[in-house]
């Protein structure tokens, strides 16, 4: 590497910081009020269930629907000017199909065709229809008008996706919805964003039993009775008296 | 005790592959409960949520909820190693049997019986055969010895994990690891590379692998060659040590600070009194606890983010952290010993321990992808930032100090070099199958800290991605040492970082018309100038594969803020995000060109 003089460096670190601030980009770690995101309809309390509301509106009708095989959720950051913005949050919303299905084209190709014409029915901004390098996959992107983003991807898995876009964090999360498509409890990755106490998978129509390891006959040590330091701490709630 | 003949014989391997059943279901079921307990205080409607309680008992009640939930993860993890112990100890005695069963096979063609104890005889008395039979009495007792020493690892493993032990045992076991402890600590003075190491580790029973964990985990928590999952436990029971040392009323000593320097400020203002020596004591003391207050929420924070599962399905794994400073850490997303592809991901300027959550969330982004784009595979993707990242783009020309915290300095790419450089080694040489499919992805000042390590010190990858560089520290992609064709470069149209090269054309025309420069640094008008190297990865001449992004804000919306477009390559939407997965899974003949890509 060829060293540069750090006066020469100076100059042009100062040149682009006056420059970055003509352009309106200056970095801030106050986000500027004026270029927030636009207002929404929704915020993080009930986007969970709007996006998965949204979904199933996306696989209403399609034919011989062989179901979903897993549900994920990711909550990404929001940044502006650079910076994480904590107020907002980023929600995708995935329903997979099981890769034996996603072979299928049914879904890798009849879905395509369909969503395609369903959303241009409906009026929705088909913002991205583009194969990848060769054309084995395929991104079909669509906006709807509040703004939630559909983005069917013919991958080697295929997934719809429901995005959000950045709306305002609240930490509130709602009863985990019911998956579509037959999703079981063990496949709900989602149940991170949403309580799942409440809700019936499907196959858990009747209770199950608890758990009992070690129930049967013959002694065997009981796990985590030890108590180094570092697990004291492990022990029974305090006592909150004086504080209720 | 000594595994005997008859016992390795007739050992019921079902019934302790059961037994594992058995702790793995119990892992699945706290793991479960865990989120079950995150849920009564998960949101504001939630039971113990914000609607239902608040005030002070809420808060101790809700920091306590936290500390059970992260408790009964922790114990998750240990029941899944026990689950793991299990399972490789169950393969260590099916191995012995079977090699007993070849041996007894033998036992006629060598001449020799072995009796249902285990006895080894000549046959039929033929004195001929006594050295065959001590020869195989040897090689019985070879086998025995192995099941023995599978059968001692399983029980400290049952030991440790599970906190059966006593504190004397666990002592012992300390105790019996010490002199390998003072070994592996004079083998990393000795400058051992990660591979040396590996192998050293690979060479210690697993007694005392454990007994060295367990005493002094600072030794393994961050040093290339050891594994993963001995790493990562090794640094979340130092994270855990370390929180518990933060003074538990800290949040009230700054409120009780903040409340007697409020009260003096106003009383020096009402002219009642001149408290100023007071004030600015308590305004030290504030500013010193506020400080300590950050890099424990910090910490917290990850501690938080590294709970639980990524949405992938995956575990999270500590592979380091360092509260001093900014701080650093690095986390994987799915263990880069098992995977077949592994990524590391390298952030840029302003990285920092505080919003590592955010690098985290970018790199679980990118396990996802790859996940969907190839799912018959594993691929583990790491946020690396065990370096100083800068603390700002831009800087004060007329601070020194200032300017060496700026991304237009190489200083933090040249501490960054060789450690990244290690770590990949180590991860090479902690891959139960050599190596996986590995790629290293550099965004922003990260990109020149990946130019740097990979020009200078090597880096063991078979790809690199750079996105929104402002220059590799190298003339040409070849430099980096993988070939040209294998280093993949992307910096989105409007993106500010085009202003520290030359290809964006504006950017002349501001820098020139706001300061009169006479000698811009592109001083042939080629294009060709970046802030760190010789070359624009942009420009032709630099050689390297050029792939489509889009000029999105982190909303995933268009953007035409050229700060926002610089953080949006894992935004929803970014076609970015596809062509990184694509290099990642190594499928590079579905990556989307940069030349003919409209937005």
């Amino acid at each position: 590497m060829t060293p540069k003089s750090p006066i020469r460096r100076s100059h042009w670190l100062t040149a682009l910081s006056a420059a970055l601030l003509l352009a309106g980009g200056c970095v801030s770690s106050q986000p500027d009020k004026d270029e927030q995101p636009p207002e929404r309809s929704f915020d993080e309390s009930t986007a969970f269930l709007l996006l998965d509301a949204a979904a199933a509106e996306a696989v209403d009708g399609l034919p011989d629907f062989p179901g979903f095989e897993r549900r994920t959720m990711m909550r990404l950051e929001c940044t502006h000017d650079g910076e994480t913005d904590e107020e907002y949050v980023n929600l995708e919303l995935s329903y997979e199909f099981s890769e034996t299905v996603s072979e299928d084209p049914l879904v890798r190709e009849t879905y395509l065709d369909l969503l395609r014409t369903k959303w241009e029915e409906s009026g929705y901004d088909i913002h991205r229809d583009q194969p990848s390098g060769t054309g084995k996959h395929h991104s079909l992107e669509a906006r709807r008008p509040d703004g939630v983003n559909y983005w069917y991807r013919v991958v080697d898995l295929v997934v719809l996706k429901v995005q959000s876009g950045c709306i305002k964090a609240t930490g509130g999360f709602p009863d985990c919805p019911v998956p579509l498509g037959g999703v079981t409890r063990e496949n709900d990755q989602a149940n991170s964003y949403c309580n799942d106490v409440d809700t019936v998978y499907p196959g858990e129509e009747t209770t199950s039993e608890a758990v009992a390891p070690f129930q049967g006959p013959g002694t065997a040590p009981v796990p985590f009775q030890a108590t180094p330091a570092s697990r004291q701490d492990f022990d029974g709630p305090p006592d909150y008296e004086g504080l209720l | 005790m000594a595994v005997s003949y008859s016992g390795l014989v007739e050992a019921d391997f079902d019934a302790l592959a059961s037994v594992g059943d058995t702790w793995k279901t119990l892992a699945d079921t706290l793991e479960s409960e865990a989120g079950t307990i995150e849920d009564l205080k998960r949101s504001d409607e939630a039971s113990l949520g914000a609607d239902h309680w608040e005030g002070e008992a809420a808060e101790a009640g809700h920091a306590r909820l936290r500390e059970i939930v992260i408790g009964v993860d922790d114990r998750a993890a240990s029941a899944r190693r026990v689950w793991a112990s299990i399972v490789d100890a169950a393969e260590a005695f099916k191995s012995c049997r079977s090699d007993l069963e070849s041996l007894i096979a033998e036992a006629p063609s060598r001449g020799v019986a072995v009796s249902d104890s285990g006895a080894v005889t000549p046959r039929d008395g033929v004195p001929t055969d006594t050295d065959q039979a001590a020869l195989m009495r040897s090689d019985i007792d070879q086998v025995l010895d192995r099941a023995t020493e599978a059968d001692e690892a399983l029980k400290v493993a049952v030991g440790i994990w599970a906190e059966t032990f006593s504190e004397a045992e666990r002592l012992t076991v300390i105790g019996d690891a010490a002199d390998e402890a003072e070994a592996l600590q004079e083998l990393v003075d000795s400058g051992a590379s990660p591979e040396q190491v590996g192998d050293w580790w690979a060479g210690l029973s697993e007694a005392e692998r454990l007994g060295i964990l367990e005493g002094s985990p600072e030794l393994v928590a961050d040093l290339d060659g050891i594994p993963t999952d001995t790493r990562d436990s090794a640094n979340r029971d130092l994270l855990d040590a370390e929180l518990d040392r933060f003074d538990p009323t800290l949040d009230a000593e700054i409120a009780d600070l903040e409340s007697q320097l409020a009260e003096l400020e106003a009383a020096a203002d009402d002219g009642r009194m001149d408290s100023s020596a007071e004030i600015y004591d308590l305004a030290q003391q504030l500013q010193d606890l506020r400080t300590e207050q950050e890099r424990r929420d910090s910490l917290l924070g990850l501690q938080d983010a590294i709970t639980g599962h990524a949405s992938t399905g995956q575990d999270y794994y500590l592979l380091g952290y360092d509260s001093a400073g900014d701080g650093k850490a690095i986390v994987s997303v799915g263990n880069p010993d098992t995977a077949d592809n592994t990524a590391v991901y390298v952030p840029g300027t302003t990285a920092d321990l505080d919003g590592f959550g955010g690098e985290i969330a970018r790199a679980e982004t990118m396990a996802v992808d790859a996940r969907e784009m190839a799912s018959g595979e594993e691929t583990a993707v790491i946020a690396w930032l065990d370096y100083d990242a800068p603390d700002q783009v831009m800087i004060s020309a007329e601070d020194e100090n200032e300017v060496d915290s700026g991304a237009g300095f190489m200083s933090h790419a040249e501490e960054a070099g060789p450690v990244l450089a290690q770590f990949t080694q180590g991860l090479e040489a902690t891959h139960t199958e050599g190596g996986a499919h590995t790629t290293v992805v550099g965004h922003s000042y990260g990109t020149t800290v990946v130019g740097h390590s990979a020009s200078e010190y090597g880096l063991e990858t078979d790809k690199i991605i750079a996105v929104a560089s402002p220059g590799l520290d190298t003339a040409h992609a070849s430099d980096l040492g993988i070939g040209a064709e294998n280093v993949f470069v992307s910096t989105a149209e409007g993106d500010a970082i085009r202003m520290t090269t030359d290809d964006y054309g504006w950017s002349e025309y501001v820098f020139d018309s706001i300061t009169g420069n006479e000698d811009p640094p592109d001083a042939e008008g080629d294009g060709a100038y970046a802030w760190h190297g010789q070359t624009n990865p942009l420009h032709d001449d630099y050689g390297a594969v050029q792939f489509a992004s889009d000029a999105t804000d982190k909303h995933g919306n268009e953007s035409t803020s050229g700060t926002d477009i610089h953080s949006g390559y894992w935004a929803e939407e970014n076609i970015a995000r596809d062509n990184m997965a694509y290099i990642i899974t190594d499928q590079t003949e579905e990556v989307t060109p940069a030349a003919g890509y409209e937005s």
